[in-house]
């Protein structure tokens, strides 16, 4: 069930209602729960439109137990290790949080590595002509798997960190793991954030109600308007990329560009607009990434719930900042390779971390490097013009492996890019207006703080108006055709 | 999607996240403002925006204009015969009209040829693509294609005779032209005919209700004004997209065995009769004076079995079988997959077709 289907729109209605006519926050979790179990189970229930069949049960069945082992992890390992804690007994909560960890990812990798790790292996055997043949086993991967995954590491991490104070029961600890609205692509909410807010007692409040709208249909313009008719473009020319003549490679690649950004900015914000009508809040996921002028500054500004996720389990548990230069570039590039490999199972999300971590490197050596020959020189604005132009097109290039569906793909698109190779001769009319003009909006107004702020209305009426307005022409502007969310298959 | 619907949209995401509410108002006040509005809004879209407009997506319409343009050339030429060329990728990467017109030439007729197919074509958007090139006809091209002798050359294949709605109903891989092209009328009519092949099929519903919902409440009107479509490198003709497929070998080998196997049996639906007729009279308004069939080769041996069958029910012996061709085309650079051929697959086809129908046109050309 996507956020953007007519089915995930009645599902919400009822969900909304059901919740706020319950009378305490108890039940109101345990209908949450259940839904979330129901919303989990949908995306193999439902396919193309109607029953998926009995195949589809047996998938829901095996992947919402899949859902229920996480939560049981999560809460079981969680309260071990708050328990030692208590006891102030390190060791011991030191190999619970450990073996709770391990467990989550021993899971997820057995679900989404296990086939690339049989085929690269393999790939090594046949290289040193070893006659070994292994199996070419690879389970479905569930959706939504490396959300939940690093949803109960950040539990059991945080209890041993003691930045969440004490361990919660089972339903709460469930509610975390497996809320609808962050469930199958995020945004990785964090423990400290999330959990507190579940004793709150919450009522039904018309301003939050109407942020929630607004957000949601913000995030529909985004997916449905942007994203989708921008992959419409992109897709037929990734299809066959050698095929494509230069300037229609550039389109591509500058489409895909928009595209992924909107889309998962789009999924982000509906999520957060759906929580915030139930009464949660989700932090920002995206703070206009594609005006960052440095690797640095993008990553703040990209996935910020994942890259924090990277920086605080497991950047700084490498040893972060501390320790010689080598160090820290090794902790940089091992965040990175595994943020890729996070992504996918494959070689492109590997390559793609290894670009991002080799920038990060590069920068940082060379903030090392100027800071030594001139200590606090600020840039001039030629230089942060330059500096942003350099970033974003280094971005720019680097969405090329994530985009592509294998190496051989992502060398001819870099080939013909750069006229290496011989590229095809298909010329094709690139929606330069529907590229450019969002993301302008986007990074240069929406995305000015300062300017932005002093733009912004404070009107009741107003807001309504353009939600209803908006509503009608959201739904005359989307895309007709199916587009899944990118981030679904992560 | 065209430029206004792209600043509509940019305009639309600025002001959501500009504009914030202030002064709280009762809960009962918004709950009632969002229901009522919700109403009317509907009920006003229905009223407000016509009905054409939201009915050909943009490639159908674009193709249409395409065919303006074609149509544009042919009156200048004044041939006196005209082939519209109807079908689904089968023809339109299997035949190319430009070509096929210039091998008429060569062998003594003159004919104009309109290539009306379009790739990921379903029955109802080939309708669609006929009365959007039939709306947009001035009277002085109403009245050429009046003048002259007009023949709508179908597409046969099995799969999209034997089911309408192919792509949903058997492979479920609906695509835009199951949801959008086809206009609102055709909705009860393609109901009617999966009635008629027993199609319970969920999804084919499902897929007939989506596309009534975007109808009826407009949804992706504007959006539909899509900015790229299959360009037609050669007027008349689309190259397929996309690399060949590495089975095609076995598919080759496949079809080398069987093709002197005789063939099987397979009835004509009945629904198809009816499905040429409404093409003929009402998507084309009468004009066409005759219909023929033609069969672009596959490697698939069903499909030529199902060429037998129509060519057997046809008394006036108007179907022109590809599988006649096919054992000249048995090579793997004349293909892209089992089923559709390439370029110069293509034009081997054409130049083949040409004398099939040059010989068929004769007797009025001497």
């Amino acid at each position: 069930m996507t956020f953007n289907s007519l089915l995930f729109l009645c599902f919400w209605f009822l969900v909304w209602s059901a919740h706020w006519l319950l009378p305490t926050e108890r039940r109101r979790h345990w209908l949450l729960l259940g839904a979330s179990f129901l919303f989990y189970a949908c995306s193999d229930l439902v396919a193309d439109g109607g029953f998926a069949g009995p195949a589809g049960m047996q998938r829901a069945l095996l992947h919402v137990s899949l859902l229920l082992g996480f939560m049981v992890i999560g809460w079981g390992c969680g309260l071990m290790t708050a328990r030692a804690r208590e006891a102030e007994d390190a060791p011991r909560a030191k190999r619970w949080m450990a073996g709770g960890v391990a467990a989550c990812l021993l899971l997820l990798g057995t679900f989404k590595y296990t086939g690339f790790l049989l085929a690269t292996l393999q790939a090594l055997l046949t290289a040193c002509a070893l006659p070994v043949n292994l199996p070419g086993w690879q389970p479905e991967l569930p959706v939504g798997i490396s959300f939940f995954a690093f949803h109960a590491v950040c539990y059991i991490v945080d209890l041993y960190r003691r930045t969440l104070p004490q361990a919660r029961n089972f339903r709460q600890v469930s509610l975390y793991i497996g809320f609808f609205p962050h469930l199958v692509a995020g945004p990785i909410v964090r423990a400290t954030d999330f959990v507190p807010q579940l004793e709150r007692p919450k009522r039904l409040d018309a301003n939050d109600m109407l942020n929630g709208l607004r957000w949601v249909l913000a995030g529909f313009v985004a997916k449905c308007v942007f994203a989708d008719h921008l992959a419409e473009f992109a897709d037929v020319v990734f299809r066959a990329p050698a095929d494509y003549d230069r300037l229609s490679l550039f389109g591509a690649v500058s489409a895909y560009y928009g595209q992924i950004y909107f889309d998962f900015h789009g999924y982000s914000l509906m999520a957060i607009g759906v929580a915030k009508t139930l009464g949660y809040w989700f932090p920002p996921n995206f703070l206009h990434p594609y005006g960052a002028a440095s690797i640095g500054d993008f990553w703040r500004r990209w996935h910020v719930s994942l890259s924090c996720w990277l920086r605080d389990y497991l950047y700084i548990g490498l040893g972060g900042n501390r320790g010689p230069m080598m160090f820290v570039l090794r902790n940089l590039m091992l965040a990175m390779l595994l943020g890729g490999l996070w992504h996918g199972a494959s070689w492109n999300f590997v390559l793609w971390g290894a670009l991002h971590g080799s920038g990060l490197c590069v920068e940082r050596l060379w903030r090392q490097w100027s800071d030594r020959r001139e200590p606090g020189r600020q840039a001039g604005p030629l230089q942060i013009a330059f500096a942003w132009l350099f970033t974003q097109s280094f971005v720019l290039l680097c969405w090329i492996p994530f985009r592509c569906t294998s190496l051989a793909d992502t060398t001819t698109v870099v080939q013909g890019l750069l006229g290496w190779g011989a590229a095809g001769s298909t010329s094709v009319e690139v929606p330069w207006l529907l590229i450019l003009l969002p993301l302008l909006v986007d990074t240069f107004i929406i995305g000015q703080k300062a300017f932005f702020e002093r733009l912004t209305q404070e009107r009741t009426w107003l807001l309504h108006a353009v939600l209803i307005a908006g509503f009608f022409l959201a739904l005359m502007l989307m895309y007709l055709g199916t587009k899944p969310f990118i981030y679904f298959q992560f | 999607m065209g430029n206004c619907a792209v600043i509509l949209g940019v305009l639309l995401f600025l002001l959501l996240h500009l504009i914030q509410p202030g002064k709280p108002l009762r809960l009962r006040v918004t709950g009632l403002i969002f229901g009522a509005s919700l109403l009317i809004g509907s009920f006003a879209l229905n009223v407000v925006l016509p009905v054409e407009r939201s009915w050909p997506a943009s490639r159908t319409a674009r193709l249409s204009v395409s065919l303006h343009r074609e149509l544009k050339e042919i009156m200048a030429a004044r041939p006196s015969t005209i082939l519209l060329l109807e079908g689904g990728s089968h023809t339109a990467y299997g035949v190319d009209g430009n070509l096929l017109e210039a091998e008429l030439e060569q062998r003594g007729v003159s004919a104009g040829v309109l290539q009306l197919s379009f790739g990921g074509a379903n029955v109802f958007s080939r309708i669609a693509v006929m009365e959007a090139f039939l709306n947009r006809l001035s009277e002085a091209e109403e009245a050429f294609l009046n003048r002259s002798r007009l023949i709508l050359l179908h597409e046969v294949h099995l799969n999209y005779d034997e089911f309408p709605l192919y792509r949903v109903a058997m492979t479920g891989e609906g695509n835009e032209q199951d949801t959008s092209t086809f206009s609102l009328e055709q909705t009860v009519r393609a109901w009617q005919a999966l009635r008629e092949r027993d199609q319970d099929n969920m999804q084919a519903l499902i897929r007939l209700l989506q596309h009534l919902n975007a109808h009826n409440f407009r949804l992706g009107v504007l959006g539909q004004e899509e900015f790229w479509s299959e360009q037609r490198e050669l007027a008349g003709h689309t190259p397929k997209p996309g690399k060949p497929l590495r089975e095609m070998q076995a598919d080759l080998g496949t079809a080398a065995l069987a093709i002197s196997k005789p063939p099987s049996r397979i009835d004509v639906p009945e629904w198809v009769r009816w499905r040429n007729q409404w093409m003929r009279h009402d998507a084309l308004d009468g004009m066409a004076d005759e219909e023929w069939f033609q069969a672009p080769p596959t490697l698939q041996p069903h499909m030529w079995s199902y060429e037998s069958s129509m060519a057997r029910q046809n008394p006036e012996n108007m179907v022109i079988r590809g599988f006649h061709i096919l054992p000249e085309l048995l090579k793997p650079e004349l293909w892209n997959d089992a089923g559709h051929l390439s370029g110069e697959g293509a034009k081997r086809y054409t130049r083949w077709l040409a004398s099939q129908i040059s010989a068929k046109l004769a007797p009025r050309h001497p």
